[in-house]
């Protein structure tokens, strides 16, 4: 039987979602080309135009298989695989006429779906990709189809349960040779060095870097600092990646910090894309997590092997306050971590005036902070282009700059007076949701500090509050969210809000909802994990009868649930209740009915085995013969009648 | 196959990407899967097999043959096949508890040999409701099928009788009616048919008042047994559509005159019971 694709509602728009959530992955030419296709399948359903033969289509199948394969190289990688059932798609759309062809294209639609789940894990994506998959399904029912609905209805009622029991108990097999998502090297993240706009570079885009949760601890975005990396090589700007911060440590705590009450617990969710930093906040004691090992390493660093297939969490665990953090044992700092670098000649002479006239650290330090804050710098992310060790164009001329540049600055300067100092690279702050009471941390979070050694400790300095306070009270997310002109009119204001801002506006707290639903989504689904499923196993067979409990509950609550959704649409109708009565009567008397045996040559059986009910039984043959044989109309008192003479008979028995 | 291929892919994705997402969505094709072959199957479960009959079924002739079916649950059966087993021709129907319980569906049978036959397995199938599963059972009826046997020899009844039709020609015209593929083109009025454009027999007085007796003797030019039963098969087929009185005689059987599905029956019947002894 011949088909159109375009009275195909479903099929048609499921697979239209399907491919633009696909197109945003692939060339741009192919969602031209399949846009065109489905456009020319409407005019020739529509507009009677013509189409093309199936020759042609498998010709331009083939075209299709070797443009790809001379572009990309290869077939079987994602993306040129993606752009290949996108186009085979589209050509089968211009191919469909039964059928056959219909089911073809659920198929594609099906394998299109999950392929764009390894591009995105994304609850956006998710979303619009499920429903097209749930479209395409139902797609498969025949319009005509009665109760299509309620069957379908019915199919997801049984089928939820199910999934979940899959979900939850397929053993999650990690094979050797799982295949990567995306690209096989990290696209977020800073590359654990400090070059002028390389942070810059970062903070300009919104991309979501972790969230975090923390327990029984309440913060300001101006008192979280999320330490990724410490550097301790310094050139003047430029601070590379230090390679004794490596060097794995030891530490013994002293006993009293390992008590729980002297440290918080906070757990931190990273987006997939890492290069393996561990974020954690000042005074970090403990890191540790189920999916991937931890290493420690000087300076309060942790990592772990670089991943980027999915979500990954860990729990960390830091002491408060102030003065337990300074109890944490340290590494005294080292030739390196004191090695001044290649200043130029300003910022020479700047140096010398300063250790001339300054002997105390303290002042020297005091020197800084005043420089900092008068000689009237700019915070901008776009200050220009600067060379690795242009320090002095930095301080002297242009006075331009991001966190990266105050804080690698700071630091050289440090140095140069004498004070032991590193940068430190990371986040700050961050974006409270409310609803969901977690942090969420973007690229625009990205930032760089400074650490200077004064008595004995190692104690944070951020030049950034000096220059642009306004960015760590209302954090990255919010300021960089404001224009150029604003960003620059009131960086220097400690908290300012434009005028006539409400607290929330209904669309924010849209955001702050979807952002707690893709957090839990991300915590509950996405980083379920083979050691989840142990590890809910192994609690579940500790609390088995729960379990049971819950399992049976389910059970019978899909299945009243479905027998109710029966009832509704087949109730039985009062002649069969009453058929069903005199059967079950003449079971429990011993003359059984078959399955498959005709009613009345039952009811013949009941008229010979029981004398004294025969007259009714034949009454009830000849009524149950013209109703169910010859089709004639039964009144409800007809029924009601036999009903009360059936309770007659049945009385008189008794 | 290709449908359980595309689970397996998924499947395969799932595990090798370690991607919950795919998994989510190959665990939702399975459960939707296996909630949808449940259905499937119960759209055949719940028929049950009533019987099979036959009015008419001549060898090798496709003839129709009843199958009484019967939905013993409150399930709507939507989408059912049945057929004759290796037989392509499939007939559709569906069975709503709410209106009957009972369902007969037409098949076509072409059976080969006369007399009592036993009728190929009737295969009850669906696909219903996705087109993608296929539940089926076979049911295998325990009564045989009386066939009726070949109607095939001469169009023209016998001699004799022949001649007397051609007397009733001869007699009286009565009126004129409209042609039937089973009268005789020695019967068309030609001049009557050009008039009127349509084409037409004569009916003559007392035509049906004369009766047809197919004897066995009648067919004695033919040697061979079963073309002498197909023969009078064929005679008394035409004498019933006809709407002539018609009886038959065998070396042990006289039907006695009559007409009608009942008196065809009869005649038929015995001749497809009819053995080489019990013409001897």
């Amino acid at each position: 039987m011949n088909r159109k694709f375009y009275d195909q509602p479903s099929l048609y728009l499921s697979l239209i979602v399907t491919l633009a959530l696909a197109a945003v992955e692939v060339p741009f030419w192919i969602s031209i080309f399949c846009s065109l296709l489905f456009l020319w399948k409407w005019l020739v359903e529509k507009m009677n135009f013509g189409g093309v033969s199936r020759f042609w289509t498998s010709l331009l199948s083939v075209v299709l298989f070797v443009v790809i394969y001379i572009q990309r190289g290869e077939i079987l990688a994602q993306i040129p695989s993606m752009t290949l059932l996108m186009g085979l798609a589209a050509l089968k759309v211009m191919d469909y006429q039964n059928q056959r062809d219909h089911k073809f294209l659920v198929l594609f639609g099906f394998v299109l779906v999950a392929l764009k789940s390894i591009f995105s894990v994304d609850l956006y994506a998710f979303v619009p990709g499920l429903l097209a998959f749930f479209g395409f399904w139902i797609s498969l029912y025949p319009q005509k189809t009665k109760g299509r609905w309620l069957l379908i209805s019915r199919t997801a009622v049984l089928a939820f349960p199910l999934l979940g029991l899959l979900f939850f108990a397929f053993p999650r097999i990690v094979v050797p040779w799982a295949m990567k998502r995306g690209a096989p090297t990290a696209t977020m993240g800073f590359s654990g060095e400090v070059a002028p706009g390389s942070i810059s570079r970062l903070a300009q885009n919104n991309q979501l870097v972790f969230r975090a949760q923390l327990f029984d601890r309440v913060e300001t975005a101006s008192s979280l600092y999320w330490r990724g990396n410490v550097l301790t090589r310094s050139y003047g700007l430029y601070w590379p990646f230090s390679t004794p911060a490596n060097s794995r440590v030891t530490e013994n705590l002293p006993a009293d910090l390992l008590n729980p009450k002297q440290s918080f617990e906070y757990e931190v969710i990273l987006e997939p894309g890492s290069k393996g930093f561990l974020f954690t906040l000042d005074g970090a004691i403990s890191v540790s997590s189920t999916m991937f090992a931890v290493e420690k390493f000087r300076h309060q660093v942790y990592r772990t092997q670089p991943f980027f297939r999915k979500s990954q969490s860990y729990r960390a665990r830091s002491v408060f306050p102030l003065e337990n953090v300074r109890r944490i044992p340290h590494v005294l700092p080292t030739k390196q971590e004191t090695a001044v670098g290649s200043l130029g000649p300003k910022s020479d002479e700047w140096v010398k005036d300063i250790r001339n006239r300054f002997a105390d650290s303290k002042d020297r330090l005091r020197q800084l902070e005043t420089f900092f804050s008068q000689k009237d710098f700019v915070y901008t992310l776009s200050p220009g282009v600067y060379l690795k060790n242009d320090l002095d164009e930095f301080l002297f001329e242009r006075r331009k700059g991001f966190c990266e540049h105050f804080a690698g600055a700071y630091a050289s300067l440090a140095r140069a007076l004498g004070i032991p100092s590193r940068v430190v690279v990371g986040y700050q702050g961050g974006r409270f949701n409310l609803v969901g009471n977690f942090w969420a941390v973007t690229q625009r979070d990205a930032h760089a500090w400074v650490e200077v050694y004064v008595d004995g400790h190692w104690q944070r300095v951020d030049p950034t509050e000096w220059v642009a306070p306004l960015r760590l009270s209302m954090g990255g997310q919010d300021f960089f969210s404001l224009p150029l002109q604003e960003q620059m009119q009131w960086a220097r204001l400690k908290s300012w809000r434009r005028p006539g801002e409400s607290d929330l506006t209904v669309l924010q707290a849209l955001d702050l909802w979807m952002e707690n639903v893709n957090y839990l989504w991300t915590s509950f689904i996405l980083d379920f994990s083979a050691s989840d499923q142990r590890e809910l196993w192994e609690e579940g067979l500790k609390t088995i009868g729960l379990f049971v409990l819950i399992g049976v509950l389910s059970v019978v609550f899909a299945l009243n649930l479905l027998r109710q959704i029966s009832r509704r649409r087949f109730r039985k109708s009062e002649m069969d209740l009453l058929t069903q009565k005199i059967f079950q009567w003449g079971a429990n008397r011993g003359v059984a009915y078959l399955p498959g045996q005709a009613p009345l040559s039952y009811l013949r059986e009941l008229e010979r085995g029981f004398s004294s009910q025969k007259e009714f039984f034949q009454k009830f043959s000849d009524f149950y013969e013209r109703v169910k044989y010859l089709e004639e109309e039964c009144s409800k008192a007809q029924v009601k009648g036999l009903l009360r003479e059936w309770k007659q008979v049945q009385s008189k028995e008794s | 196959m290709v449908f359980g291929l595309v689970v397996l892919v998924l499947l395969l994705m799932a595990i090798g990407y370690n991607n919950n997402l795919i998994y989510i969505y190959t665990f939702s094709l399975a459960s939707a899967s296996f909630v949808t072959m449940y259905f499937t199957n119960r759209n055949v479960e719940v028929l049950n097999f009533q019987s099979l009959s036959s009015e008419t079924l001549f060898a090798g002739e496709e003839g129709e043959v009843k199958v009484r079916l019967q939905n013993s649950s409150s399930w709507r059966v939507q989408d059912a096949h049945l057929n004759f087993e290796k037989s392509k021709s499939f007939s559709k129907f569906e069975v709503d508890p709410q209106e009957s319980p009972f369902q007969t569906v037409t098949l076509y049978w072409g059976p080969q040999e006369r007399g009592y036959v036993e009728p190929p397995k009737v295969v009850l199938s669906s696909d219903f409701p996705i087109q993608i599963f296929r539940s089926w059972k076979v049911f295998r009826s325990k009564d045989p099928l009386l066939v009726f046997p070949r109607r095939v020899g001469e169009w023209e009844y016998p001699m004799g009788l022949q001649d007397r039709e051609v007397m009733n020609q001869m007699g009286l015209f009565r009126d004129h009616r409209e042609y039937q593929s089973t009268d005789s083109p020695q019967k068309m009025d030609w001049k009557a048919s050009a008039k009127t454009q349509q084409l037409l027999v004569k009916n003559f007085e007392g035509e049906e008042e004369q009766s047809l007796n197919f004897e066995w003797r009648h067919t004695k030019d033919l040697l061979d047994f079963e073309k002498r039963i197909s023969q009078l098969s064929l005679w008394v087929d035409r004498a019933e559509k006809e709407g002539r009185r018609y009886s038959l005689t065998t070396p042990h059987f006289k039907s006695g005159e009559g007409q009608g599905a009942h008196h065809m029956k009869k005649c038929l019947g015995h001749l497809a019971l009819l053995s080489l002894e019990d013409v001897q």
